[in-house]
């Protein structure tokens, strides 16, 4: 009997079931050239799984420290569950505070602390720019007369990190007036974004008020185990 | 459920989202054979899992759901970055320095270099069943498309995967036997003169 490469290729994937299996089995005893057919496929599986065995993700900074990853992300959690009960509140409250019209509906809120905020920014886009300055600038000015004050960061990974280059981003003035007039903002392009274009051969030319040295993803982490609320644009 | 098994069960998802690091790793650079890309896909593919984490209703279906927004964001990177492409059919290039080259064994390099020849709906194909062992209909949620069309890409990568190795084993065959009859020529040169 005749089997198809996908069947031959469902049976090495464990994927036949019951009469099908029965009968593939039965003819494989009696067929060394299904056989030798099976083996091959065996045998490129196995190179497939080998090849790739020893990819290895790059080890992160905070790694080496025990287990602050996980503490933090419990943390990002816990924060995250908490802020689920009492979430309609809290977005209620945000939405009085910053103004209803000035936020923008794409934007997710994880959670919420008063005063403190890290704006996260992924992709190139010049609309998506626009609206991390502005939703920046709305909080700023929203907290301008409050005693306790803001602290603002806003944090570029991806296509996002075009925002803070002087030869890519559309708002680079605005960047610097930004950085100029609040004392309390802080720009941050993500350390693995800046090394891909290094190793692209590509000089990051960074405007000089953004700090990089630190990964997106463990900044965002860190700042919410700190009890800063994180908005994605 | 109380809170407290509410907590207990987010407590663990998170653990899972952030262990998951590995094989999301290892995935992503078998679809994009790039080490800066893989991390950074993997990166934003972990923060959309924790900002989606509510939406997780089967924790058996974990795997399928990660491996979900890891395919949305590195189909999410071809559009972007190669948009008059079909992103099915895109082919990738072997980003290896000669430093990594050095670290891997010339099967393997042999191996990978055959992936990056692959279209890319059937490398993911053939990445998700072989390096993760998922089962076919776990690939096709994962990639959205029908059981069938998981089975008839997984045989087309497979026999070009399979061809590509003959291939290349066959070169590098010959061009160890031509290096080996110039040696043994120079040798025997050496050994007249001599004489």
């Amino acid at each position: 009997m005749e089997f198809s490469t996908e069947i031959i290729n469902a049976y090495a994937d464990g994927e036949l079931q019951g009469g099908e299996k029965i009968e593939f089995e039965k003819a494989l005893s009696s067929n060394d050239e299904l056989q030798k057919t099976l083996d091959d496929l065996y045998a490129l599986k196995a190179q497939l799984q080998h090849a790739y065995q020893n990819v290895e993700a790059p080890v992160k900074q905070q790694e080496s420290n025990g287990n602050y990853r996980v503490a933090a992300y419990m943390m990002f959690m816990l924060i995250t569950f908490t802020g689920g009960w009492f979430s309609s509140e809290v977005l209620h409250n945000r939405m009085e505070m910053s103004n209803v019209n000035s936020v923008n509906p794409a934007m997710q809120v994880i959670t919420e602390q008063p005063g403190k905020y890290i704006l996260h920014i992924s992709v190139n886009n010049n609309k998506k720019f626009k609206q991390t300055l502005d939703q920046a600038e709305t909080l700023l000015a929203n907290y301008q007369n409050v005693d306790q004050g803001i602290q603002l960061e806003i944090i570029a990974n991806a296509g996002g990190l075009d925002l803070f280059r002087e030869s890519t981003s559309p708002y680079a003035q605005r960047v610097k007036a930004l950085s100029n007039e609040y004392p309390n903002i802080k720009f941050i392009a993500c350390s693995n974004a800046v090394e891909r274009l290094r190793k692209k051969g590509i000089e990051p030319d960074m405007i000089n008020a953004v700090h990089h040295g630190v990964s997106a993803i463990d900044q965002v982490v860190k700042r919410v185990h700190e009890g800063w609320s994180y908005i994605k644009i | 459920m109380n809170i407290f098994k509410l907590t207990c069960r987010k407590v663990a998802l998170v653990r899972r989202i952030e262990s998951s690091r590995p094989k999301l790793y290892r995935m992503a650079y078998a679809w994009s054979h790039d080490a800066m890309l893989a991390d950074d896909l993997v990166q934003e593919a972990q923060m959309l899992a924790l900002q989606k984490i509510e939406q997780l209703k089967d924790e058996a279906a974990f795997d399928g759901w990660v491996y979900t927004i890891l395919n949305n964001v590195w189909l999410g990177y071809l559009r972007k970055s190669r948009p008059s492409e079909d992103i099915e059919r895109i082919v990738i290039a072997d980003n290896n320095t000669p430093e990594h080259e050095m670290l891997v064994s010339q099967v393997d390099l042999m191996v990978r270099s055959a992936m990056t020849g692959l279209p890319n709906a059937q490398r993911q194909v053939v990445s998700l069943v072989d390096l993760d062992g998922l089962s076919y209909s776990e690939v096709a949620s994962i990639l959205q498309v029908p059981i069938g069309t998981v089975m008839s890409r997984l045989n087309r990568a497979r026999g070009a995967l399979g061809n590509s190795i003959k291939k290349n084993r066959l070169e590098q065959h010959n061009k160890t036997h031509v290096a080996f009859k110039a040696q043994k020529n120079n040798a025997d040169n050496i050994l007249r003169v001599v004489k």
